[in-house]
């Protein structure tokens, strides 16, 4: 394997999560969100020539992201765009700017998961492993739409609040 | 300007909730992208969201149960009766790894990335079989007189959990478990007996880990397999009738400095899932075995504080911290 390649490897590695919540929050579940991964991926490694190493990688990879997505409504997958094109640049500015950051913090997730009981944890188990919408969790729980969306409001909530928490506690140590 | 009128917090909250969910009306989307393009601190807020969000169906997929020791334990007394079964059955039931299209044309450093990406989700769980075609397995070596038995690697079980987590359960000729691991910034062992101890290095400890006295440590899928595209002539096998594992084959270039001779990864083509690792002609300057296989037992969820060491020990044990 080529020096460059290796490069876009490497890379691509640290990029990943950060790419793949962009194009989540894009196309809204996970088996889309695969299928575009994979396009990205090789999206990168197929144009890595084209990438100018004197400026930062994630916007670059980013910016395939958009194209891949776009190129993915093109081919007839249903996930309608949501976000404006001024909004979506916007979105891809600000995960470029959080992604070091938020990767630290979401290190402490699993265990801010393991907190979680009753209820609150039955809802985040269908939303999250199960794949259901709001709307079907509600059915399966006899329970309001607006109902479990302000729970996994308050659960999603609960899970940052718990990050920072930890992340307090690691600082103060 | 937006023409929209400014949104509080709590509409914001809303608003963003119901975007990661996708139930956005037309008119709320149109709000929401206003504000996101507007707004740069809510663009933040909204990826910080995207990323919790993501991150949350990651860990969800892969955190379907906590494993205790016990249950550990038991599963090394029936791993080499059922490995096969296991793994046949992990894969049955389907877990979220991420779908990988793996093509005829697909290149050997396209297999490579792909199989880096699936590397990264969820647990994984090795039983460490030692080869060795000159020697008898490592198990089975006699101890020098007066001598501790040392603990084999073979017949170890590795866990592992991307980037860097690892813990390692070895057993010696006279049955006592010593477990070695990291938490990420700190490494540890668990003898059988004495005092547990604990280092901020985390390569302290590191020493019995496969291959580690060759320099490679299939520890960190990320970086291992981007040393194997790098130091190894790559060739792909895919899968057939007969086989239905796809396979990377690796011949170390001439020019690479340690490691295997030959490494051999067998994998889903489907999933990218390496289900078994094969580091043949291992140099023997220092000792270890000739041949290691890895092979996947499971890829259930551990424990999220599994490779913290107070999870291997008595809360009565001593505790030394290092450096």
């Amino acid at each position: 394997m080529d020096p460059r390649t290796r490069q876009a490897f490497t890379l691509w590695t640290q990029a990943q999560p950060a790419v793949s919540a962009f194009v989540h929050a894009l196309v809204g579940d996970r088996a889309a969100r695969d299928e575009v991964l994979q396009e990205v991926a090789l999206a990168i490694l197929e144009s890595f020539d084209r990438y100018d190493a004197s400026r930062p990688f994630l916007p670059w990879a980013l910016g395939i992201a958009r194209n891949e997505v776009a190129n993915a409504r093109h081919r007839g997958r249903r996930f309608p765009a949501f976000l404006s094109e001024a909004a979506e640049s916007a979105l891809a500015d600000a995960v470029a700017t959080v992604s070091d950051d938020e990767r630290v913090r979401l290190a402490h997730l699993s265990d801010c998961i393991a907190r979680l009981e009753g209820r609150p944890r039955e809802i985040c188990d269908l939303r999250y492993r199960t794949g259901l919408s709001p709307a079907r969790i509600a059915d399966a729980l006899g329970m309001q739409p607006n109902t479990v969306s302000k729970a996994l409001e308050r659960v999603r909530a609960e899970l940052r609040e718990c990050i920072e928490r930890r992340i307090a506690a690691e600082g103060a140590r | 300007m937006s023409g929209y009128a400014p949104i509080d917090d709590r509409e914001w909250s809303r608003l963003a909730q119901a975007a990661l969910d996708h139930e956005l009306s037309t008119d709320d989307a149109a709000r929401f992208s206003a504000e996101i393009a507007s707004n740069a601190a809510r663009a933040a807020d909204f990826a910080r969201l995207a990323m919790l969000h993501d991150a949350l169906e990651r860990e969800m997929n892969a955190a379907v149960a906590g494993r205790t020791l016990a249950r550990r334990t038991r599963m090394f007394a029936r791993i080499r009766r059922f490995a096969a079964v296991a793994a046949a059955i992990a894969l049955a039931t389907g877990f979220a790894w991420i779908a990988f299209r793996t093509t005829p044309e697909a290149s050997a450093a396209e297999v490579v990335a792909r199989l880096v990406v699936a590397a990264r989700s969820g647990d994984r769980t090795y039983f460490v079989r030692a080869v060795d075609e000159n020697r008898r397995p490592a198990r089975a070596a006699k101890e020098p007189r007066g001598t501790r038995p040392q603990p084999s690697i073979d017949g170890a079980i590795l866990y592992v959990r991307a980037p860097d987590l690892y813990v390692l359960a070895r057993i010696d000729t006279a049955g006592a478990e010593t477990i070695t691991g990291s938490d990420g910034s700190r490494a540890w062992i668990v003898p059988a007996k004495g005092p547990v101890r604990v280092s901020n290095d985390p390569k302290r400890f590191s020493g019995a880990l496969p291959g580690s006295q060759q320099g490679i440590v299939f520890i960190d899928p990320h970086v291992d397999l981007a040393e194997l595209a790098q130091s190894y002539d790559l060739k792909l096998v895919p899968a057939t009738k007969d086989d239905a594992l796809a396979r990377i084959e690796g011949t170390r270039r001439s020019d690479a400095r340690g490691g295997p001779k030959r490494v051999e990864l067998a994998y889903e083509e489907s999933s990218a899932l390496i289900r078994s690792i094969r580091l043949e002609n291992l140099p023997q300057a220092r000792g270890g075995p000739r041949t290691v296989e890895f092979e996947l037992v499971d890829d259930a969820p551990l424990d999220p504080r599994f490779f913290t060491h107070e999870f291997h020990h008595d809360a009565s044990r001593v505790v030394i911290t290092e450096d």
